[in-house]
């Protein structure tokens, strides 16, 4: 085979990191001689063709980031509930190599690979391979969340009702999550029921059904569908205050389990409680809730137009019957013909430790967040509309506090 | 931001937040129509995402093959704001910039509006003649044979018809038809050009460019009734001329001839003579050679005319050999360079009667005397004969030779005389380019011209303006009559089409509470006003009225300049159309009307090639006095009518001229209180519009004025605006961005 594949990315990467290849060609004298590289998205059914000219005489560079960071997208499940596959959040990609001389394409083997969406940082790639990342049943951090880790006896997380807690897993080898089992307790720590909720995708059968999620907060359970459920049904009752979260995954020899612990925080706070969800680096949704003192501002812009006036103004004669008349008072010399304004949230989080303060950094680096207030109430935002900065609150006491503009233009009634 | 939606090739593409989509609308697009410039938004900034590389296929990557994307081809887009679309037009992608540190790619493109769509679908092609036959616009419909009858039948066209062909009467001056200087009134039928109606080009371009209009004026009885000229002869098609031309020779080495045997008077061998000795030719190919209409019969060799016509037949170079021999001589054999004798070769081009070969011209000769030389000749390559005239189909025709030997003495070696034994002469056609000859054998019949006769299939689209773009054809129109083109908003493709006088017709608008209260008011003085000159001509033309015409008075036919009392601009600002201008011309004898298109140098008048002419078609006009004849080959068919065409609507009682200015000088002389109209294209379609921005009260106004898309969508320039009590019409809306809440800068001009 007249070209070889000097240099190739992993079969599974991320999508918004360097994935090139590098290829020599042994055609490099023909005449016309270029690379031509054809790249097939596959879901999309897509197809582009790149002629490349060789450098150093017979070598080929070729990096596919630029199209991947455009088919590989982020996901959200919003108001859906069980296991979801994360639409788009991977993609299939075929490359094949080949060479173009004489006017003629001579195309070369097909090479596929899965990107999805993370974009690691230099020291995460440097030592990047799938098996990190995926869920295999061989560490402890097994999904695509950072925050909120724990073990079978720490690692509490607190929720107010109707919160979403999203997990997101990788799933690219034949070992995977099976089933995650919620067990629930009252406010005495007395169990109260355990519900299995299978994986409706293991093992997973296609590109689309290798990126998964479920949103095991309290909305969640209290939304998902009896059918997806085996054991204690409805799962959040009244009575629970707290539930353990227990994913199954089959290691290949045998199962491991993993656990989370949830508290369910029911009674109102001083201030109200903001959820705010964002994307972090290895393409799932972490959260962080904002319990400080908020502040709401609203940005307002005005025009002004001529309005339609009395033309004559002042007192005046009614057709010459000497009696005088005042002048109206009520036609405007102006009008609002539009009014709108925008909403400006600053949140205040809590004292931070070291370990979120550095976890959060994704948050402050998110393409995308997502506030969820009122429980149930969600406001996309983008990154260009927040402002960050850590606050020093005391000595060595910090606190994140944002600005957030909701990037949604409110009308007003016109003048 | 208002809810702006993006669609390019019908595909959503995301946009930037920041994103602006400023669409300028302009009348001076509707002003100008050949200009490329419509609505149009410039330098809009797209970023690379899934869906825009869906139509770009990654255009910006510098090694990209791209497989469907072109841009070299409009890509159709269009702004909806809410759910009114504000903006439709094709799209144009400039540039790509790629931030290489990030990777980040944005497109640079333009949004050009559908007028410019118009132009630029028109593009360079000609009315007929492209170098893709199927650029051409198509008349063919109503092709039809050329003779009186079909002639008279198209005189009863409406005059409001504004579709089919005419044929009106114009001195061509062709051959003996036409007016020739003011006496003749013969019009043979086969030298009439049919006109056909401007209305049915037009629209057959815009048909072509999948377009339509909505048009009063267009569609109006005036409109309807103006036709163009045909600016050359009407010609046969080009493969039935082929037909008619036959081109032959013979192949190398070959030939024919014959053997005549000469008997010894007693002090010589006497004379022989051998007449009509057929040229035998039969090489029809490869070309130039060509008998595509198998004229040439090769087993009888004998010509046969395929159609009337005037025919020019050559015969050149019959390379000819004549070898006298002695055999059997007591004294023999006879020395082959004492040879002593007169020859012959006598060249006929003769046509059959009926009964008899003859000769139809003077025959051509090719003799000499050889005294004590050798007994062969050769004809050289001034040996040959023509003949031009008229034939008939079914006409025969041969070539032949008579050849002559007289005065013959034959001598032996030893130079005593031959008389005895068996003596000839033999007497080869053929040709022969070895041995130091060179001479190839031609006969050609052709027709002296392509030009169509009676009785033949007239090809309407040689009715059409030859060399003749489309665009100038469609500007010509707009600028003779000062069109308004103005895109529909609601049907893809429809244009708003009228002349500015009716142009702004729409319902009178108050937006005096639409005005930004807190912008200012500019309003520029006599801000239309560009020129000290406004001159409006027609393309000049080097017939004879044209061009005495502008010799006497030194500016085409038709002129008309327009002078601003302004003492502060110089210059001038020039409307020339494509069409050449069209004098009248009386004729003395019988009263015609007609135009008078020929050249006449040194009082020999003869056709030419004109340039194209717009004109009335009046339809049938009873004559003043008098008769004319339109003839053909059966006879004389005199009338008291002719069929009208002419730049003024009536002959004898004009009211319009489809001039810019009244002549300084006409042709129709010799007829008393004849008044030439004073109404014209630059009166009726211009002079209002020159008043109004030459008027010391004229104004551009520019202030900020509150729109919405809603008010885009349903905005139409045709409709004057009223603001606090003065009335206008709008030039330019600039820079409206559906995507930001802001007052917009329109520009405009006080009525």
């Amino acid at each position: 085979m007249a070209v070889t594949i000097v240099k190739q990315p992993l079969s599974v990467v991320p999508a918004h990191n360097d994935i090139e290849w590098q290829a020599t060609s042994t055609q490099y004298t023909q005449p016309d001689f270029a690379f031509y590289v054809t790249v097939t998205v596959v879901s999309y059914s897509i197809t582009l063709n790149f002629k490349i000219a060789p450098v150093n005489n017979d070598r080929l560079y070729f990096n596919l980031i630029e199209i991947t960071r455009k088919y590989v997208s982020n996901y959200y499940p919003f108001q859906v509930y069980g296991w979801q596959t994360a639409t788009d959040a991977i993609q299939e990609f075929t490359v094949n190599i080949g060479e173009y001389y004489s006017g003629t394409v001579h195309a070369g083997s097909d090479e596929t690979i899965l990107a999805y969406n993370a974009s690691l940082t230099k020291e995460e790639r440097r030592l990047y391979q799938p098996s990190l990342y995926e869920v295999t049943g061989t560490k402890n951090n097994d999904w695509l969340n950072n925050l909120y880790n724990g073990s079978a006896t720490n690692g509490r997380t607190s929720c107010k009702i109707n919160q979403d807690f999203v997990f997101y897993f990788l799933e690219t080898g034949a070992r995977s999550v099976e089933l995650v089992t919620i067990t629930t307790y009252d406010s005495s720590n007395t169990l109260l029921g355990t519900s299995v909720i299978s994986n409706s995708f293991d093992p997973p059968s296609s590109t689309a059904t290798k990126h998964l999620c479920i949103n095991l907060g309290p909305s969640g359970l209290d939304n998902i569908d009896s059918g997806a459920v085996t054991g204690t049904y409805p799962i959040i009752t009244s009575s629970v205050a707290s539930y353990m979260i227990a994913f199954r995954i089959d290691n290949g020899t045998g199962y491991n389990y993993f656990y989370r612990y949830v508290d369910i925080d029911r009674c109102a706070p001083k201030f109200e409680k903001v959820t705010v969800h964002y994307l972090n680096r290895k393409g799932a949704y972490d959260f962080y809730n904002f319990y400080g003192n908020h502040q709401k501002s609203l940005n307002i812009n005005k025009s002004v137009f001529s309005g339609i006036t009395e033309r004559f103004e002042g007192s005046y004669d009614l057709v010459g019957t000497g009696t005088i008349y005042p002048n109206s008072p009520i036609a405007p010399n102006k009008k609002t013909l539009e009014i709108s304004y925008e909403t400006i949230r600053v949140l205040r989080s809590q004292y931070l430790s070291d370990f979120e303060i550095e976890a959060l950094q994704d948050l402050i680096t998110s393409p995308d967040i997502i506030i969820q207030t009122d429980e149930k109430l969600y406001l996309r935002v983008t990154s260009q509309d927040l402002n960050y900065r850590f606050k020093n609150i005391g000595e060595k006491q910090q606190i994140l506090e944002i600005t957030l503009n909701e990037g949604f233009t409110e009308r007003r009634q016109r003048g | 931001m208002a809810n702006v939606r993006l669609y390019i090739d019908d595909i959503e593409i995301p946009l930037l937040s920041d994103v602006s989509l400023p669409v300028t609308y302009s009348i001076e697009d509707i002003r100008t129509p050949d200009k490329t410039s419509s609505s149009y938004a410039e330098n809009i900034e797209l970023a690379s995402t899934k869906e825009l590389e869906s139509v770009f296929e990654f255009a910006f990557d510098t090694n990209v093959d791209l497989t469907s994307f072109n841009p070299n081809i409009k890509t159709p887009v269009r702004i909806v704001a809410g759910s009114t679309q504000v903006f439709r037009g094709s799209l144009k992608l400039n540039k790509s910039i790629r931030n290489r540190n990030t990777g980040s790619v944005k497109y640079i493109c333009d949004f050009i509006g559908e007028k410019a769509d118009l132009f630029n679908t028109i593009g360079e092609k000609y009315l007929i003649g492209n170098d893709d036959p199927a650029d051409d616009l198509d008349f063919s419909t109503y092709d039809h044979t050329l003779n009186v009858t079909n002639v008279q039948a198209s005189w009863s066209t409406s005059t409001t018809a504004g579709a089919g062909y005419v044929y009106g009467l114009i001195d061509y001056c062709f051959e003996n038809s036409g007016i020739n200087g003011g006496n003749d009134t013969i019009f043979y039928v086969q030298h009439l050009r049919a006109q056909l109606f401007v209305r049915e080009i037009l629209e057959a371009i815009f048909t072509a460019s999948g377009k339509t209009w909505t048009s009063t004026f267009l569609d109006s009885n005036f409109f309807k009734g103006l036709v163009i000229s045909a600016n050359q002869p009407i010609t046969i098609p080009d493969a039935t001329f082929n037909n008619r031309k036959l081109l032959m020779s013979i192949p190398n080495g070959t030939g024919s001839g014959s053997a005549n045997a000469m008997t010894w008077s007693g002090t010589d061998w006497g004379s022989a003579f051998v007449y009509d000795q057929q040229l035998q030719y039969d090489t029809k190919s490869p070309a130039p050679f060509n008998d595509a209409g198998n004229m040439y019969d090769l087993f009888s060799d004998i010509i046969t005319i395929p159609a009337d016509d005037e025919y020019e037949i050559i015969v050149k170079n019959p390379f000819a050999e004549l070898t006298i021999t002695n055999v059997g001589a007591s004294n023999g054999p006879a020395y082959n360079s004492n040879c002593t004798y007169d020859y012959e070769f006598t060249l006929h081009i003769q046509k059959w009667t009926g009964a008899a070969w003859v000769n139809l011209t003077a025959s051509q000769t090719y003799s000499g005397t050889v005294t004590a030389g050798v007994g062969t000749i050769y004809t050289d390559e001034s040996f040959g004969a023509s003949y031009t005239g008229l034939f008939v189909a079914g006409d025969q025709i041969q070539i032949t030779v008579d050849t002559k030997v007289d005065n013959l003495t034959l001598k032996n070696g030893g130079g005593a005389i031959i008389s005895d034994g068996t003596t000839s002469y033999n007497y080869t056609f053929f040709r022969q380019t070895s041995g130091g000859f060179n001479i190839l054998p031609i006969l050609s019949v052709i027709p002296t011209d392509n030009y169509i006769n009676e009785g033949e299939t007239v090809e309407v689209n040689q009715c059409l303006p030859q060399n003749f773009k489309q665009k100038d054809f469609l500007k010509s129109i707009i600028q003779a009559f000062n069109l308004y083109i103005y895109e529909d908003k609601d049907v893809e493709g429809n244009y708003f089409i009228e002349p500015r006088n009716t142009f702004y017709s729409g319902t009178v608008r108050d937006w005096t509470n639409r005005v930004d209260a807190d912008g200012d008011e500019e309003s520029l003085i006599m801000g239309e006003l560009d020129a000290k000159r406004y001159t409006f001509k027609f393309a000049e033309d080097t017939d004879y009225f044209n061009k005495i015409y502008a010799d006497n008075w030194d500016r085409v036919y038709g002129y008309k300049q327009y002078v601003v009392d302004n003492q502060f601009l110089v210059n001038e600002n020039v409307t020339e159309l494509s069409f050449a201008p069209t004098p009248m011309v009386n004729n003395f004898v019988n009263g015609l009307i007609i135009p008078a298109i020929y050249k006449s140098e040194g009082g020999v008048i003869t056709p030419q090639n004109s340039k194209t002419r717009l004109m009335y078609w009046g339809g049938l006009k009873n004559m003043s006095f008098g008769l004319w004849n339109l003839k053909d080959s059966s006879g004389d068919n005199f009338s008291s009518q002719y069929p009208y065409v002419g730049s003024i609507d009536d002959p004898y009682s004009p009211t319009f001229d489809l001039n810019f200015g009244v002549p300084k000088e006409i042709y129709i002389t010799g007829i008393t209180s004849y008044a030439w109209p004073t109404s014209n294209l630059f009166t009726e379609y211009w002079e209002d519009l020159l008043t109004l921005i030459s008027s010391p009260n004229s104004k551009i106004v520019r202030m900020k004025v509150y729109f919405d898309e809603i008010d885009i969508k349903t905005f139409d320039f045709r409709e004057p605006v009223i603001i606090d009590g003065t009335k206008y019409v709008v030039n330019i809306i600039e820079d409206y961005d559906s995507t930001e809440r802001r007052s917009t800068l329109v520009e405009f001009f006080k009525i």
